[in-house]
């Protein structure tokens, strides 16, 4: 039987090891702040605590970031959901952030900063059962805060080395072509010039050959002629 | 007749018999310590100590309220001595951080001379202590011999973030023979602190008790006590509640925002509401109320938020639950 003089005692020691047995859920300070490119993604770590001497189970709620007009919402992806924490233990949580690529750089999105929207909940999920009249089931939870920025994708050195090469592919190709079709140019109106020189030399020799055959005609007729006039000469 | 002149002869002459004398005298001298004798050599060799540790550095990080467990590896060496030792250990009373003014006490090092998966062992002070681990003593075959200790590090609740230096020194000595420190016996110690919060609430559930419907809690509040028992960050309260249930019919619901909030248990329901109206979870909302940064002196803060109800007329009788989520954020 216990002794009433006890009580207060029992009650205190009750107390004590109410006190010890506590849950507490803890993590690591500051914001989780993302600079995530456009179409791309980026994974940050944090730690969650558990400092007590009893084990915490935990779920995850995602954040609720606040919405910008005409772009879209980042994707927010935890790892794990869910989790046990043994007594004095550390769980790291990794939160990949997927950037959506049609979105505008330079936006911000948050979660726990502003009304409305949420951090990451990680919520120690051991309730007590209400029994009875009007009652609420009081969780502990942590949240971590997020910030995201989207960014210009950085400039992609191979795609700026492939654009070079093309274009110096097309301008040497283009040189080129212009290189050989002046140079054909070129010969064709050579060899047009040597024909009309070898047609113009033939025509001048054809011509020259007429005036020597018109000569060679013409020589006989002119003896002829000479020897009719000597003959009128002589019967003169 | 020209005469001729033998002064070059004379002088030549003078110069050789000089050189002779002092070739006569040198090799007269010589000749005294020229005789064979026999010299008897000995040499104290005393009882010999040196203490090297390897390495001369560590760093430490965690969290307040989280330990290192006892396995960080310390080497102490005699390079050269003669004779066993045992290791002394001994620190400066403080790790210190010079620019927050806090520090840690030396006794938060433990050593052991076993590598514990825990922390555990024994509390490195500021006046020198015998480990009883013994150092063999050099040999000129093996002039090196050396002997493990292990240290792990505590870090207290509240501690705040930065970074904690001091030193830790060894000593391997036999009796009244001290070791010699050719290099180094001092190892320097730095414990890094991360910032954290922890959130610990001292009731899991509230009673509202009966509340008429179309009435509300008037001012009647029940408090919870949101605690960080050992960060070292200041938090944000946020809270979020899901929709009261009723017990008997999960279709039968009213809505979240009935329940609010309050800092102070002397205002009524109405002052409360709507704008402490409790948000649907997962959506939290700022309660604009924190929980103090713990510190060394005051390990536990927290703070009282309390909460009231009101319940639509036409609820249906009968018994209504709802989850309430209270958040610290830092």
């Amino acid at each position: 039987m216990v002794e009433m003089r006890h009580i207060s005692f029992y009650f205190l020691f009750l107390l004590f090891l109410t006190s010890i047995a506590s849950a507490q859920l803890g993590e690591q300070g500051g914001p989780l702040v993302f600079n995530v490119t456009l179409g791309g993604s980026e994974t940050l770590n944090y730690t969650i605590l558990n400092a007590g001497s009893s084990t915490i189970n935990f779920t995850v709620e995602l954040p609720i970031l606040n919405t910008i007009p005409n772009n879209e919402t980042p994707i927010v992806k935890v790892y794990p959901m869910n989790g046990t924490l043994a007594p004095h233990s550390q769980q790291v949580m990794h939160v990949t952030v997927f950037m959506p690529a049609k979105d505008k750089p330079g936006l911000t999105w948050s979660g726990g900063y502003a009304k409305g929207t949420s951090g990451i909940a990680v919520v120690e999920g051991s309730p007590s059962i209400v029994s009875g009249g009007m009652g609420a089931v009081v969780y502990a939870a942590i949240l971590k805060g997020i910030i995201i920025k989207s960014a210009k994708p950085p400039i992609n050195i191979l795609l700026i080395v492939g654009i070079v090469l093309l274009a110096a592919i097309i301008v040497a190709g283009g040189t080129l072509y212009y290189y050989y079709r002046k140079r054909a140019v070129a010969k064709a109106k050579k060899e047009l010039r040597a024909k009309e020189l070898a047609e113009l030399k033939a025509r001048a020799r054809g011509k020259a050959r007429k005036a020597v055959k018109k000569k060679v005609r013409a020589r006989p007729k002119a003896k002829a002629k000479a020897r009719k006039a000597k003959a009128r000469r002589r019967a003169r | 007749m020209k005469s001729k002149n033998f002064n070059w002869l004379v002088t030549v002459i003078v110069a050789a018999l000089t050189f002779s004398a002092l070739l006569l005298l040198s090799s007269s001298n010589v000749g005294a310590t020229s005789s064979n004798s026999t010299v008897s050599a000995s040499v104290n060799v005393p009882g010999t100590l040196y203490t090297d540790i390897s390495p001369n550095s560590i760093t430490w990080t965690n969290y307040p309220k989280y330990a290192n467990d006892t396995n960080t590896l310390i080497t102490v060496s005699d390079q050269n001595g003669n004779i066993p030792g045992n290791i002394f250990i001994w620190g400066t009373a403080t790790l210190s951080n010079a620019l927050n003014g806090n520090s840690i006490a030396i006794g938060n090092v433990l050593w052991n001379p076993t590598a514990l998966t825990s922390y555990a062992g024994n509390a490195v002070t500021t006046s020198q202590v015998d480990t009883l681990i013994v150092v063999a003593a050099p040999t000129i075959s093996t002039p090196t011999t050396s002997s493990p200790i292990y240290l792990g590090v505590s870090i207290p609740a509240g501690t705040p973030s930065g970074l904690y230096t001091g030193s830790i020194y060894f000593d391997i000595e036999n009796g009244t023979i001290y070791s010699s420190q050719p290099s180094s016996n001092t190892l320097s110690v730095t414990v890094n602190v991360l910032s954290t919060c922890y959130i610990s609430l001292n009731a899991t559930s509230i009673n509202f008790g009966t509340v008429l419907s179309g009435a509300n809690t008037g001012t009647t509040w029940n408090g919870i006590l949101d605690s960080d028992p050992g960060g070292n960050l200041q938090a944000t309260i946020y809270v979020a509640g899901t929709n009261w249930i009723y017990s008997s019919n999960t279709a039968i619901s009213f809505y979240v925002a009935n329940t609010v909030y309050s800092g102070t248990n002397t205002i009524s329901y109405s002052q409360a509401y709507p704008s402490n109206s409790l948000s649907l979870y997962p959506t939290f909302e700022s309660t604009s109320l924190t929980v103090a940064a713990p510190t060394q002196a005051t390990p536990t803060t927290s703070t009282k938020i309390y909460f009231g109800l009101g319940v639509p007329g036409g609820a249906k009788a009968g018994a209504y639950t709802q989850n309430i989520i209270i958040a610290n954020q830092c």
